[in-house]
């Protein structure tokens, strides 16, 4: 035994030790063909090792000829090898240039067996023997070089040439550390073993070949890079589980989350066949999760819906878009309801396609109501058309209008495009517009409702008269940002009012001289009183002068009484003169309550005449109201004396009129005249404000038409009703606080 | 004639009214007062003389007719003269049954108003005299005694004392005695002055004893 042989022994051992680990390792995971390659090399070191120990041991120059031909064929294999392994190890390396490579070796070994002895050598004609490491080895004493071995040479050129270029790729590719190791190791080698076999081959220096060990480091070298890599494999194995692990939990929590959602929520995988179905969608359609999997769900979806969803859903899957789509969607209690459906496609974090998510709401209250909207929109519209009703809306920010089209045709402005409020103003009268504006102002700025009467001058000059009433709109803030109204046209109306009006006053004039006729008693009574006390104080100053007892200043007052009680009396015949006069309108201030208060003293004595009480009900706080006060007073009288006429049937003790005043809120005050007679029949309440209606015998028919149209001039209403407790009638009316429309 | 002690009341709403008509009685040599409501007069203590009152009908707060019933029914003597804007039959018969004087339609004639104060307090002042009458007659009967109250009862029917007794059921003796003193109490000396006096008392006899004759 000597250090040569174990050296070698051991060395060829080692590199066997090592194909054999990696090809374990290849057989178990064929895909890993860089073990494969690797654990041929080293067999082929190994063999190249002993071929070596052959050839220091030769005895005869055949002997190491032979060794040196054999010695080819793992270098063969060895080149191929390293070709094959920077090809796939660092996965560069140009193709043509492999190939070149794996040729030129190919060549040099068929053209070694050609040769003889071999591509070294021409011939070996002695070897000598040397000392090494302590023993004696043979080496070539004289022989020819073989210049063929140039070929060989031009393939381990080539190789160099082969691997240099795919380190710098390597290098380049940021693999430095792969780059240094595998790309500098097999440099460092090959060319050691290259430079010490052509050395030793042209006979430059005598010693045996020993590239073998060079081999061996190489060998070393790339066992480590493998073994690194099966340690990273490793630890590449353990964090997979880790994170599949993690993966796990979180889509634990995802189910948690998606179970909790107040939607229902689906998932399907790549092949569009849903796997997961959340809690609330199993609880909505009643199923179970198996019943629902793959396209189990399409069963509860409304039959009519199905394609049509089953077509949204394929079209978007194979594109990856998302969706939205509704559907009728059969509940647990059999009942359809719309679904509206939201798919998205879904990744895995390694950014692949896993298949779509999505969630769904139900809808259908929402496009329940969004069909009563639509249709009540439209039926508004239909009605208000039907009735020439126009309907608007003013942006206040925008200064934008928008109306229905039948009123932009009536105005003149296109069907479509932008309108103002300038283009609104303009076509008002110049007379009204002022107030107009002032109105609107008002409205803006005190924040109430807007109502107004005015004159629209239409593209054609006509004019038409128009009533509208708009209410304001304010934004969360309070400011006003909207006014939305109506308006319709009253010319027609207007026009009857007008005609109306003289007939009204000639009305009203014979209505006065009736009303006077029943105020007899009245006017006797208001007339009796100062007349009671001129004669009473004549009389006493006849009586002092006959008696020749007169005290001038007692006389003097006397004298006094009688002229105002004279006055007085002379105010009640003007009075009575106002009313049968035919007084043109006089609207002013008046306290509603004072004019209560009067005429329930006018009436008085025909209350006293019919047994009747007259009480009144004030509300204290009126305000005053702009009004005609003998119309006003006209529309009470009539009132009054038509109760007292319908108690004539009640007994004496329960005759009783009512006056009452109260604000009636809307800027409006309500006085009502309440008796305690025996109602209005029901087919006459309909007719009882006509003209030439009357159920009294020598009635004209004429008193409540009169006090509807004095009331209605003041902008009020008047109605007539049953009293609630089943006695008697009320009349009642209403004006407005602020006067009705000017006559 | 203006009966002593006299005076008018006047209750009218109506200031022109009041003025002259106190003016016209004060010139008749009548005294008066005024009032605005009839509240205001029932707050006045009652005159203790003969009371006339002129009333218009129609006032706010109690009327001139609620004012005659609430004096009726207190007894109060004074006497009603009913004056109104407007006549009113019907108003005008209820306030004559219930006594008033009369029933006047202003404008009056000064002297219409003045004969029917006249009148008012003559009834007035007699109507006084009357109860004072009654008054005393009432209090001599009190003072007898209960047997003599029935003795007396059976006296004025005409019974004889003997028949008093067997009605009484006591001796004619005793009768004799309840008789002669009730008399001497009464002030009476013969049965027809007992009869007069029991008549002014306005007292009407127990119906049981006459059934018993």
């Amino acid at each position: 035994m000597n250090w040569v042989t174990v050296i070698w022994s051991m060395g060829s051992g080692a590199c066997l030790t090592l194909a054999l680990i990696h090809f374990v390792v290849w057989w178990k995971d064929r895909t890993a063909r860089t073990n494969l390659v690797f654990s041929v090399m080293a067999i082929a070191v190994a063999a190249f090792a002993a071929l070596e120990l052959a050839m220091m041991r030769a005895q005869t120059p055949e002997q190491f000829g032979i060794a040196v031909r054999w010695l080819h064929v793992p270098v063969w294999v060895i080149v191929v090898s390293l070709v094959i392994f920077v090809r796939l190890y660092l996965n560069a390396g140009r193709r043509w240039l492999a190939w070149a490579v794996v040729g030129v070796r190919t060549l040099s070994l068929i053209l070694n067996f050609i040769l003889s002895p071999n591509i070294n050598y021409r011939e070996i004609t002695a070897l000598r023997h040397v000392s090494f490491f302590g023993e004696s080895v043979s080496v070539v004493a004289r022989g020819a070089p073989n210049p063929w071995m140039l070929v060989a040479q031009l393939s381990l050129l080539l190789l160099v040439i082969f691997v240099v270029d795919a380190t710098i790729a390597v290098w380049r590719r940021g693999d430095r550390r792969q780059a240094l190791m595998v790309g500098g190791s097999i440099l460092l080698f090959t060319m050691a073993g290259a430079v010490e076999g052509i050395t030793i081959t042209w006979g430059f220096i005598s010693m045996p070949l020993t590239a073998s060990l060079f081999y061996q480091g190489l060998v070393v070298v790339m066992a480590c890079e493998l073994s690194f890599d099966l340690l990273r494999a490793a630890a590449l194995a353990r964090q997979l589980q880790a994170s599949e692990a993690s993966m796990g939990e979180s889509e634990e929590r995802f189910r948690i989350v998606a179970n909790a959602a107040p939607v229902l929520i689906w998932m399907a995988g790549v092949d569009k066949l849903c796997t997961f179905f959340n809690k609330p969608w199993l609880e909505f359609t009643g199923r179970s999760m198996e019943q629902e999997m793959g396209n189990g769900w399409a069963d509860g979806v409304h039959p009519s819906d199905l394609q049509r969803c089953l077509r949204i859903y394929t079209e978007a899957f194979d594109a990856r878009q998302s969706f939205v789509m509704q559907y009728r969607l059969r509940r647990h209690d059999g009942e359809y309801r719309w679904i509206s459906d939201q798919g998205v496609a879904r990744y895995d974090t390694h950014e692949n396609f896993a298949g779509y998510i999505g969630s769904c709401v139900d809808v259908t209250e929402l496009i329940n109501k969004d069909a009563e909207l639509r249709e009540s929109e439209e039926r508004m519209r239909l009605a208000a058309d039907a009735v020439n009703l126009g309907i608007w809306e003013w942006d206040l920010d925008k200064d934008e209008i928008w109306a229905t089209n039948s009123r932009r045709a009536l105005l003149g402005w296109p069907t479509s495009g932008k309108v103002g409020f300038e283009d609104f103003i303009s076509c008002v009268h110049p007379d009204d517009r002022n107030r107009i504006q002032e109105a609107i102002d008002d409205a803006i700025n005190k924040h109430k409702d807007y109502d107004s009467e005015y004159r629209l001058v239409l593209p054609d000059g006509v004019v038409r008269w128009m009533a509208t009433r708009g209410s304001l709109h304010l934004n969360a803030n309070g400011r006003p940002t909207r006014l939305l109204g109506v308006t319709i046209d009253i010319t027609a109306r207007k026009q009857a009012e007008l005609e109306t009006k003289q007939q009204r006053d000639e009305l009203g004039h014979l209505s006065r001289v009736a009303a006077m006729g029943e105020l007899a008693a009245s006017i006797a009574h208001e007339l009796n009183q100062p007349l009671a006390g001129i004669t009473s104080n004549a009389s006493a100053g006849q009586r002092f002068i006959d008696r020749g007892d007169v005290d001038l200043r007692e006389l003097h007052d006397l004298l006094g009484d009688i002229v105002s009680d004279g006055r007085r009396a002379g105010d009640v015949i003007r009075g009575l003169q106002s009313m049968v006069k035919k007084a043109a309108p006089n609207r002013q201030q008046v306290n509603l309550n004072e004019l209560v208060t009067n005429v329930a003293r006018m009436v008085n004595p025909n209350a006293v005449l019919q047994s009747c009480n007259v009480e009144t009900l004030l509300d204290p706080n009126l305000p005053a109201i702009e009004a005609d006060p003998i119309q006003l007073q006209q529309v009470l009288l009539n009132l009054v004396i038509n109760a007292f006429d319908a108690m004539s049937d009640t007994l004496a003790p329960n005759r009783k009129v009512v006056i009452a005043t109260e604000r009636n809120g809307h800027g409006t005050i309500r006085t009502s005249v309440r008796d305690y007679g025996t109602g209005i029949p029901e087919e006459t309440r309909e007719r009882l404000f006509e003209q030439f209606f009357t159920t009294k015998a020598k009635g004209l028919g004429m008193g409540l038409a009169i006090v509807r149209s004095i009331v209605e001039s003041h902008g009020g209403t008047i109605a007539a009703e049953n009293a609630d407790d089943g006695v008697g009638a009320r009349f009642h009316f209403i004006l407005p606080v602020n006067g009705g429309p000017p006559e | 004639m203006i009966p002593p002690n006299s005076l008018v009341f006047l209750i009218d709403d109506d200031a022109s009214v009041r003025k002259g008509v106190s003016r016209l009685l004060r010139s008749a040599g009548y005294k008066s007062e005024a009032f605005e409501s009839a509240s205001d007069f029932l707050k006045r203590e009652q005159h203790v003389g003969p009371a006339c009152m002129i009333v218009d009908v129609r006032m706010p707060g109690i009327d001139g007719m609620d004012l005659q019933e609430a004096l009726i029914q207190h007894r109060r003597q004074e006497q009603l003269v009913f004056i109104t804007g407007h006549g009113d039959i019907s108003m005008c018969a209820h306030a004559m049954k219930a006594g008033a004087v009369d029933f006047l339609s202003k404008p009056f004639r000064d002297d219409e108003l003045l004969q029917c104060v006249e009148r008012a307090l003559l009834r007035s002042a007699e109507e006084r005299q009357r109860t004072a009458e009654r008054n005393n007659a009432r209090e001599l009967l009190n003072l007898l005694t209960p047997r003599e109250f029935e003795v007396m009862q059976l006296v004025i029917t005409g019974m004889l004392n003997k028949q008093i007794a067997g009605e009484l059921g006591t001796a004619e003796k005793t009768v004799k005695v309840h008789r002669g003193r009730a008399m001497q109490k009464l002030r009476v000396t013969s049965v027809a002055e007992l009869v007069r006096l029991v008549e002014k008392a306005g007292i009407t006899l127990a119906e049981g004893h006459k059934t018993k004759v």
